[in-house]
């Protein structure tokens, strides 16, 4: 390992072609078997992957990014609410799990850290699905109980789930190139 | 994995809607968008869509562009339109087996896909009419202001533009990486979702190598030709704001005015 010398110039291009990367892996893109209308994509794993290796912040640009760029080319089925939502997801795992790995780097801290962002990500998009996101696309109130709990709550802890252990298998070869 | 893809929809083109600044084409249609929600009565809705549909006239882009960009949430739409039609109690009007839709319902439901509707429609085309470079270069713009309280607006733009700039040089890098790791035998395309997932190692660990590379050499070039950041930095391309501008932007406040109106009438 060489000399730790990140400069600001370096931290900017990672974050941007983290970025683009984000939006590649966004192609990859698995239909939720229970609904259409939730899609599992490996996209979130090069912000998590920004979060662990520049920093919470950078991790949470990558994810705030991705988002804008992927309305902004029309790479977004659900719009600007979809954006939204997948926005208060990602970036509540990301800013989650990079907060606590950042406190005390090892191999315990990254499982414990991704665990508890996909906990966190789960219950929080529970809550804001139930308030905000299933209200603004019109589901009736009656039905916002059931729609969370069946198909939103699930769908989170899988998405993250699967992120979190690609992340975690991915991360010690990458770790070494980083310099 | 690259078919089908095209990197942005932005459909070049000489109309007024092209040639107006990016910075007034991002303002309105973010105050279109938050108006959207302000809305409680068809005449507000009828005005939004006339709004709307006179842009895109204006724009020259033609109907079916729009109709392709709804087209992937339109099962969306439909399944809350019954579930409203449905569900919401009121005059029953039509019954089907158990299930009666109810007048109230179907206002409900109704306007919520038409408000989902506009939104999305006015957001592709802001993303059709203008090039994503002109779009952080706007976006950039607008956030100079808050460059005084912390907000780095030129670092942000110009993450946006390196990831404009890396996504097609990325995606041939994963092709390549793919084949390279099919000629090895890895499958990417059989077994289960846990099969599948594990497949994806072995493309991702070079990909990730390869952006970071990507990134530190691309830094090392910016820097040895004298990049330091947004301060004095001089522009090849300007923005100007012309009378069509501040036109639009008229035209933006009667709308805002008519719908306050509309709705506290």
């Amino acid at each position: 390992m060489s000399v730790k010398t990140t400069s600001r110039t370096k931290i900017l291009t990672r974050i941007g072609v983290l970025t683009a990367l984000g939006l590649l892996l966004r192609l990859i893109q698995v239909t939720y078997p229970l609904a259409t209308f939730l899609k599992y994509d490996p996209a979130d794993i090069p912000a998590i992957v920004a979060g662990f290796a520049v920093g919470p912040l950078a991790g949470l640009a990558v994810e705030l990014f991705k988002n804008l760029l992927a309305l902004g080319l029309g790479m977004a089925p659900g719009g600007i609410v979809g954006e939204a939502a997948n926005l208060v997801a990602g970036g509540t795992f990301i800013l989650a799990s990079s907060l606590i790995y950042w406190r005390h780097k090892s191999r315990v801290m990254a499982i414990a850290s991704l665990a508890a962002g996909t906990v966190l990500a789960a219950v929080v998009m529970s809550i804001a699905n139930y308030y905000i996101f299933l209200p603004i696309w019109g589901v009736p109130t009656d039905q916002l109980r059931v729609t969370t709990v069946k198909f939103i709550l699930p769908f989170n802890v899988l998405k993250f789930g699967l992120s979190s252990v690609l992340t975690y298998f991915l991360y010690k070869p990458v770790r070494h190139f980083l310099s | 994995m690259s078919r089908g893809l095209t990197v942005g929809q932005y459909l070049p083109g000489e109309s007024v809607i092209h040639r107006l600044d990016p910075r007034t084409k991002i303002t309105i249609a973010t105050v279109y968008v938050l108006v959207l929600f302000v809305i409680n009565n068809p005449w507000g809705y009828a005005l939004a869509a006339v709004f709307a549909l006179a842009a895109l006239a204006l724009s020259g882009v033609p109907l079916r562009y729009m109709v392709d960009g709804i087209k992937p949430i339109l099962i969306l739409i439909l399944l809350t339109l019954a579930l409203n039609v449905f569900m919401t109690p009121g005059t029953p009007i039509w019954r089907l087996g158990r299930l009666v839709a109810t007048r109230e319902g179907l206002v409900t439901g109704g306007f919520l896909a038409v408000r989902l509707i506009l939104l999305i429609a006015v957001t592709s085309l802001l993303t059709l009419t203008t090039s994503p470079v002109a779009l952080t270069d706007g976006l950039e713009r607008l956030l100079k202001p808050f460059a005084r309280l912390g907000l780095p607006a030129h670092e942000l733009a110009m993450m946006m533009t390196i990831a404009l700039r890396f996504i097609p040089t990325l995606l041939e890098e994963a092709e390549k990486i793919m084949k390279a790791q099919m000629a090895r035998g890895a499958d990417f395309e059989s077994g289960n979702i846990v099969r599948r997932t594990k497949a994806l190692i072995p493309l991702l660990v070079p990909l990730f190598i390869s952006s970071f590379r990507r990134a530190d050499e691309l830094a090392m070039a910016m820097e040895a030709r004298g990049y330091h950041g947004g301060a004095g930095r001089t522009r090849f391309r300007q923005l100007r704001v012309g009378p069509a501008d501040y036109a639009a932007a008229a035209i933006t406040v009667l709308f805002v005015g008519g719908l306050v109106y509309l709705r506290v009438r």
